[in-house]
C-alpha cells in the first residue's frame, strides 16, 4: 500500500462522512463559546457607548486596547487576547505553544477547556476511528458514541501513556534545554548561537511530537482494527510498525501536515482581504473562519482515515507474504 | 625608521596640529571647569587601565573650598556590598549575575599631588583620601572619594592635580565593563564631581540613577595592543605606533562632561558624513560587531535622522563628530550615552518594522542634545534628559519611520509583524505609566523611586508623556519656540526643572506653575470622563402661569418657542466628570444630529460639568478632549458618549478571538 492510495481512499472515506465534520466543528464552536461570551461581554462593557464603537468600526485603536487589557488584567485569559492572535497569527501562536509547552503558563481558565476539549476528544477518537473501521463507514450520532464508549476507556489509558511522554518532553527536555541554550548562549559571541540553537531545538521538538503523536494514531488504529486491550502492548506494536514503515508512516503524515498548512496560508491571505467594517462583512469573516476550521477537523479525520488505510492495507501485504512464504518456504528465503 | 614612515608622521603631526589650533581658535561653548589631561594603558588580560590624569579645575563658586569630591564609579563593582548592587539586588535582580573574583571591579587612587606653581614642589595630598557616602550611608560604598587640600581654593581660582589610577574593569554587566576581547570603558576615572547651588553634588553610583559633572577639555592618550580598534568621545589627533605591539591614539574633545571609550579587535569600522541645508556638516563612526553587517545602512540612517530632526527642532549638533557603537552581545553596554559617542543594540533577524536597532539609535543619539548638550543632573532630574529625550526620539521615529506596528517573535526567533495594526510610538508610554500613575513624583531623586519600574515609567515615560501633553496645550508653533528656546539658553549648563520652567513661562507670557506643580512635582492622575449624555424633546408648559399680571393655565407651549410650534426642540444635556485629581483646562466637542457641533472649554476645576442645549436637533455625542491632545490621560474610552453606539467591534474582536480558540482548541486534539 502506497501513502497515495492510502491518502486517496482516506479522503474519499473522509468525505462521505460530511456530518462527522459539522458535528465536530459544532463541539468546537461551543466549547469556543464558553469563553467567548466572557470576551465579548469584556468588549462590551469597555467599548459601550463610547465613540470608540466608531473608530475600533474603522480600524483599530491602540490606546483603546491598552486601556482594556488593563482594566480586565486580573481575568487572566482577556490578557492573552491581542492585535497577534489574528488571522495567521492565531496559527503561530498556538504552533509556539505547542512547541515550547506555552500553553501550561494560560490562565486556569483556559487550561480547564483546554483540558475537557481534550477528554471529549478522546471520546471523539474512538468514534471517529470506529465509525471509519465499520463496514458501513457511515457517521450517526448513535453510532459514533457507541464507538466513542467502546474505546473511551482504553484510549484514555492511550492518553495517560502518551501523556507520560509529552510530560517528559515538556517539563524535562524543554527546561534542560533552554537551560543549555542559555549557558551556551552567556559565553556566546553573538545573539546568533542561542537562536540558531533555538531553531535546532525546534526542529528536533517538532520532530519528537509529531512521532509521538503519530505513533499513538497507529496505538488507537491498531486497537481499533484488532480491538486489543494492552494499550502497553499496542503502543510497543504501533511502534514496531512506525519504525518498520519508517518511510511511508513518515511520509503520510507529513504530507496530510503540508496540507494543513496550505489551508493555513489560504485562509490567512484571504483573511485581512475582508474588511470588517460592515456587519456583512463582520459575517463574512466569521464564515470565512468556519470554513477553515472545517478544513482543519477535515485534516484531522484525513490524518486517521488515511493511516487507517496504509495500516490496514500494510497488514493485508504481511498476511499476504506470509501466506506466500508459508506456501513456497523458497521463495521466502531467497 | 623608514623615510616614508618619518614623513608620515611629520605629516599627521601638522595635520594634528591645525585641527587642534582650529578648535583652540573657537570661543569656548561652555565654562570649562573640569578639565583632564589623561595617559593610561589598558592591559586587556589583566583588564586594567592605569596611568594618570592631570585635572584642572576652576572653582566656579562663590566660596572657598577646602575640599573636592570625586566620583569613583567603578568602585561600585568592587564587592557585592556597595550600594549599587545592593539596590540592584532589590530592583532588578534578574540582570544581576553572581560576580566571580575576576568580573568585579574597582578603582585604586594611588597618588594625588597638588601641582602648584613652576619651580614650586607639587604637594601630596593623597593621605588625606577618604571615601564618603553622601546619599545612604553605606560603609561598603567607595564611590564618592572626598581630599582635603593644604589651603582652601579661593573663589574663581584654578587647581591642578596630578593623579595616579589603575582601574580594575568589571565584567560587563551595568554599562561598563569587559565581555572576552570587547572594552566598554566607561566611567572609568577619577572624576571630580559638580560644585553647585552652594554645595557638592557628587553622589553615590545607584543602580536607578546616572550622572552628572562639569563641561570641560579631554585630551585623553590610550595605549592599547595594536590589533585593537578603538572608538571614543571627541575626535583622534594622533596615533604612534610604540614599536612594542602597541598603539598610543590620542582623542581631543572641548565643550564635554564626560570621556567614553571602547575598544575591541573585532570592530567592522564606517564612516559616512551628515550633511544638511543649514546645520553644520557631521562625520558619522559606525563601529559595528562582525555579525551584525546587515544593520549598517539602518544604524548610519538612524544616526543621520537623529542629527537632522534634532538638529533642526532644538539646536545644531555642535561637535564634528558622532560615533555609533554596536556593542558586543551581552556586553551590558548598549543603549547609553556618552558625548559625542553612544552605544545602539541591534538582534539579528529584526525587519525594520520591528524600529530596532532604529528607536535605541535615535533615543541615544538624541541624548546629545537631552545630556550631552543640555547637562542637566541626572541623579536629581532624571526626566529632564529621559523624558525630554523619549519624546524627542518618539517625534523623529514618527516622521522618519511612521508608525509601529504589533509584531512577535515565533518561536521567540523568528519575527511576525502584524502591519494591519499600528499605533504611534507615543503612545506605547501610557501602557508603562498608567499601571504606576501614582506612585512616586516625576521629581523625585533616581534611587529613591519605589522601584526601578517606578523610576524608568516616571523619567521616561510620564516625561514623554508629559511633553506631549505640554506640546499640545501649547501648540506646535509655541511649543517649538519653548524647546529651542530652552535648549539655546541652558546649552553647555546645568539647568534645575524651575530654570525649563521659567522658560515655558517666558515664551509663552503665561503662569505654567498649575501644570508643572501636578504633573512635574505631584504623582495624581489625570482623567476626564463623558459620564452621562441624554437629548430629548423639551418639557411643555403646563400649569397656571402669570401672564401680564393675570393668571393663566397654559398647557402644551413650549418655552421660548412660541412661533415654531411645528418645529421639535430638543433639550440636551452632557455631563463632564473630572474622575482622577489633575486638574487640566479640557475641551468638549459636542456633536447633534444635523451635524452642528459646538467646542466648549472647561477649566476642569469642580468635579464635574452639566452643559445643557436647546437646539432643533437631537444630540448625537459628546466628547471631552476631542484632539486627543492631553496624553496624560489615563483613560482614553471615557472621553467619550454617543446616542448611538456600536456593537460591530464587539462583535469582530470577540470572533477574533473566538477564532483563535477554536485553533487552540484544535491543537490540543494532538494530545487526544
Ligand atoms: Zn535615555
Amino acid at each position: 500500500m502506497g501513502i497515495f492510495k492510502a491518502l486517496r481512499t482516506g479522503i474519499k472515506r473522509v468525505n462521505k462522512n460530511k456530518k462527522m465534520w459539522f458535528f465536530l466543528l459544532v463541539v468546537n464552536i461551543l466549547v469556543a463559546l464558553v469563553l467567548t461570551f466572557p470576551l465579548y461581554s469584556a468588549l462590551k462593557t469597555s467599548i459601550g457607548d463610547s465613540l470608540m464603537g466608531e473608530r475600533l468600526t474603522k480600524g483599530f485603536d491602540y490606546r483603546w486596547y491598552d486601556e482594556f487589557r488593563y482594566k480586565f488584567r486580573d481575568t487572566g485569559f482577556i490578557t492573552l487576547w491581542s492585535p497577534t492572535i489574528v488571522g495567521s497569527g492565531a496559527f503561530f501562536s498556538n504552533v509556539d505553544s505547542l512547541v515550547t509547552g506555552r500553553f501550561f503558563q494560560f490562565s486556569p481558565t483556559i487550561l480547564i477547556l483546554m483540558a475537557v476539549y481534550v477528554l471529549l476528544n478522546i471520546l471523539f477518537a474512538g468514534g471517529i476511528l470506529g465509525v471509519f473501521h465499520s463496514p458501513e463507514e457511515k457517521f450517526t450520532i448513535k453510532g459514533f458514541f457507541s464507538f466513542g464508549g467502546t474505546y473511551f476507556n482504553r484510549f484514555f489509558r492511550l492518553f495517560i501513556l502518551s501523556g507520560v511522554l509529552y510530560g517528559v518532553l515538556y517539563f524535562l527536555a524543554v527546561p534542560y534545554f533552554s537551560g543549555i541554550i542559555n549557558r551556551i548562549g552567556g559565553t556566546a559571541a553573538s545573539e546568533r548561537v542561542p537562536m540558531v540553537l533555538g531553531i535546532i531545538f525546534a526542529v528536533v521538538m517538532f520532530f519528537i511530537l509529531f512521532l509521538v503523536n503519530m505513533i499513538f494514531d497507529y496505538a488507537k488504529i491498531r486497537t481499533v482494527v484488532g480491538d486489543g486491550r494492552s494499550m502497553i502492548v499496542q503502543t510497543g506494536k504501533a511502534i514496531g510498525f512506525v519504525f518498520k514503515n519508517f518511510g511511508r508512516t513518515m511520509g503520510l503524515y507529513y504530507f496530510i501536515g503540508v496540507l494543513g498548512i496550505v489551508f493555513m496560508v489560504i485562509y490567512s491571505v484571504v483573511e485581512p482581504q475582508i474588511s470588517q467594517v460592515t456587519p456583512l462583512f463582520v459575517l463574512l469573516a466569521f464564515v470565512w473562519q468556519q470554513v477553515y476550521m472545517l478544513c482543519r477537523i477535515w485534516v484531522r479525520l484525513t490524518f486517521f482515515s488515511s493511516q487507517l488505510n496504509l495500516f490496514m492495507g500494510l497488514q493485508k501485504e504481511k498476511k499476504v507474504s506470509k501466506t506466500a512464504a508459508s506456501a513456497s518456504p523458497s521463495l521466502a528465503e531467497s | 625608521m623608514d623615510r616614508k614612515l618619518i614623513a608620515g608622521f611629520i605629516g599627521l603631526v601638522l595635520v594634528s596640529m591645525g585641527a587642534f589650533s582650529c578648535l583652540l581658535a573657537q570661543e569656548p561653548l561652555s565654562k570649562r571647569i573640569a578639565n583632564y589631561t589623561m595617559d593610561v594603558r589598558l592591559d586587556p588580560e589583566k583588564k586594567v587601565v592605569s596611568g594618570k590624569e592631570v585635572l584642572t579645575w576652576l572653582n566656579d563658586s562663590e566660596v572657598e573650598l577646602s575640599e573636592l569630591y570625586f566620583h569613583l564609579y567603578l568602585n561600585a563593582f568592587k564587592n557585592n556590598m556597595t550600594t549599587l548592587l545592593t539596590e540592584a539586588r532589590r530592583v532588578y535582580p534578574w540582570r544581576i549575575p553572581q560576580l566571580k573574583k575576576e568580573d568585579l571591579g574597582y578603582i585604586d587612587v594611588e597618588s594625588i599631588m597638588l601641582i602648584g606653581e613652576e619651580g614650586v614642589e607639587p604637594i601630596d595630598i593623597t593621605p588625606t583620601i577618604e571615601y564618603v557616602q553622601p546619599d545612604d550611608g553605606n560603609p561598603y560604598d567607595q564611590t564618592v572619594m572626598k581630599v582635603t587640600l593644604p589651603q582652601p581654593l579661593p573663589p574663581q581660582q584654578t587647581i591642578k592635580l596630578d593623579i595616579s589610577f589603575t582601574a580594575k574593569l568589571p565584567l560587563g554587566i551595568a554599562r561598563t565593563g569587559f565581555r572576552d576581547d570587547y572594552f566598554f570603558v566607561a566611567q572609568w576615572f577619577p572624576k571630580i564631581g559638580v560644585f553647585y547651588e552652594g554645595a557638592w553634588n557628587c553622589h553615590q553610583y545607584h543602580v536607578t540613577s546616572e550622572f552628572f559633572a562639569d563641561y570641560g577639555v579631554y585630551d585623553v592618550s590610550l595605549t592599547l595592543p595594536s590589533n585593537f580598534i578603538v572608538g571614543a568621545t571627541g575626535i583622534r589627533l594622533y596615533e604612534r605606533d610604540n614599536g612594542d605591539g602597541t598603539i598610543t591614539y590620542n582623542y581631543y574633545q572641548e565643550d564635554v562632561h564626560d570621556f567614553v571609550w571602547t575598544a575591541s579587535p573585532h570592530y567592522l569600522v564606517y564612516e559616512d558624513t551628515f550633511t544638511h541645508e543649514y546645520l553644520p556638516e557631521v562625520k558619522v563612526i559606525l563601529l559595528l560587531q562582525p555579525y551584525h553587517k546587515m544593520f549598517k545602512d539602518r544604524y548610519i540612517e538612524a544616526t543621520k535622522h537623529a542629527l537632522r530632526y534634532y538638529g533642526e527642532w532644538y539646536g545644531a549638533y555642535p561637535y564634528p563628530q558622532v560615533t555609533c557603537v554596536d556593542p558586543a552581545y551581552r556586553s551590558g553596554s548598549g543603549g547609553m550615552e556618552y558625548p559625542t559617542l553612544f552605544t545602539g543594540g541591534a538582534y539579528w533577524l529584526t525587519p525594520i518594522e520591528l524600529r530596532s536597532p532604529e528607536g535605541v539609535t535615535i533615543h541615544e543619539c538624541g541624548h546629545e542634545w537631552w545630556y550631552g548638550i543640555i547637562g542637566n543632573n541626572e541623579f536629581e532630574d532624571a526626566w529632564m534628559d529621559e523624558g525630554f529625550d523619549s519624546y524627542s526620539d518618539d517625534r523623529v521615529l514618527e516622521k522618519a519611520y511612521g508608525p509601529y506596528y504589533f509584531s512577535r517573535r515565533f518561536l521567540q526567533i523568528f519575527p511576525i509583524v502584524f502591519k494591519r495594526f499600528s499605533y504611534k510610538p507615543a503612545w506605547g508610554s501610557m501602557s508603562g505609566y498608567r499601571p504606576y500613575a501614582e506612585l512616586d513624583d516625576m521629581s523625585r531623586l533616581a534611587w529613591e523611586f519605589m522601584s526601578g519600574t517606578s523610576y524608568g515609567v516616571n523619567s521616561y515615560s510620564k516625561g514623554a508623556l508629559t511633553m506631549w501633553t505640554l506640546e499640545n496645550y501649547l501648540g506646535p508653533e509655541l511649543s517649538a519656540k519653548v524647546f529651542k528656546t530652552y535648549f539655546q539658553r541652558w546649552k553647555f549648563r546645568h539647568p534645575r526643572p524651575q530654570d525649563f520652567i521659567d522658560v515655558v513661562e517666558e515664551v509663552t507670557g503665561q503662569d505654567m506653575s498649575w501644570f508643572f506643580d501636578q504633573i512635574v512635582f505631584g504623582s495624581n492622575e489625570l482623567d476626564y470622563a463623558i459620564e452621562r449624555i441624554s437629548s430629548s424633546p423639551v418639557t411643555k408648559k403646563e400649569g397656571y402661569f402669570d401672564e401680564n399680571g393675570e393668571r393663566a393655565f397654559i398647557t402644551g407651549e413650549e418655552e421660548g418657542e412660541k412661533e415654531e410650534k411645528e418645529e421639535v426642540i430638543y433639550q440636551s444635556n452632557v455631563i463632564v466628570r473630572r474622575l482622577g485629581e489633575v486638574v487640566f483646562p479640557v475641551e468638549v466637542l459636542v456633536t447633534f444630529e444635523n451635524g452642528e457641533q459646538e467646542k466648549k472649554v472647561w477649566d476642569g476645576e469642580y468635579r464635574w460639568v452639566r452643559y445643557t442645549f436647546k437646539k432643533p436637533s437631537r444630540l448625537q455625542s459628546a466628547e471631552v478632549d476631542p484632539d486627543h491632545k492631553i496624553f496624560l490621560d489615563v483613560n482614553y474610552t471615557n472621553n467619550s458618549k454617543t446616542m448611538n453606539p456600536r456593537k460591530l467591534p464587539a462583535y469582530k474582536w470577540a470572533f477574533r478571538w473566538m477564532f483563535w480558540l477554536q485553533h487552540l482548541l484544535e491543537t490540543c486534539t494532538f494530545f487526544s
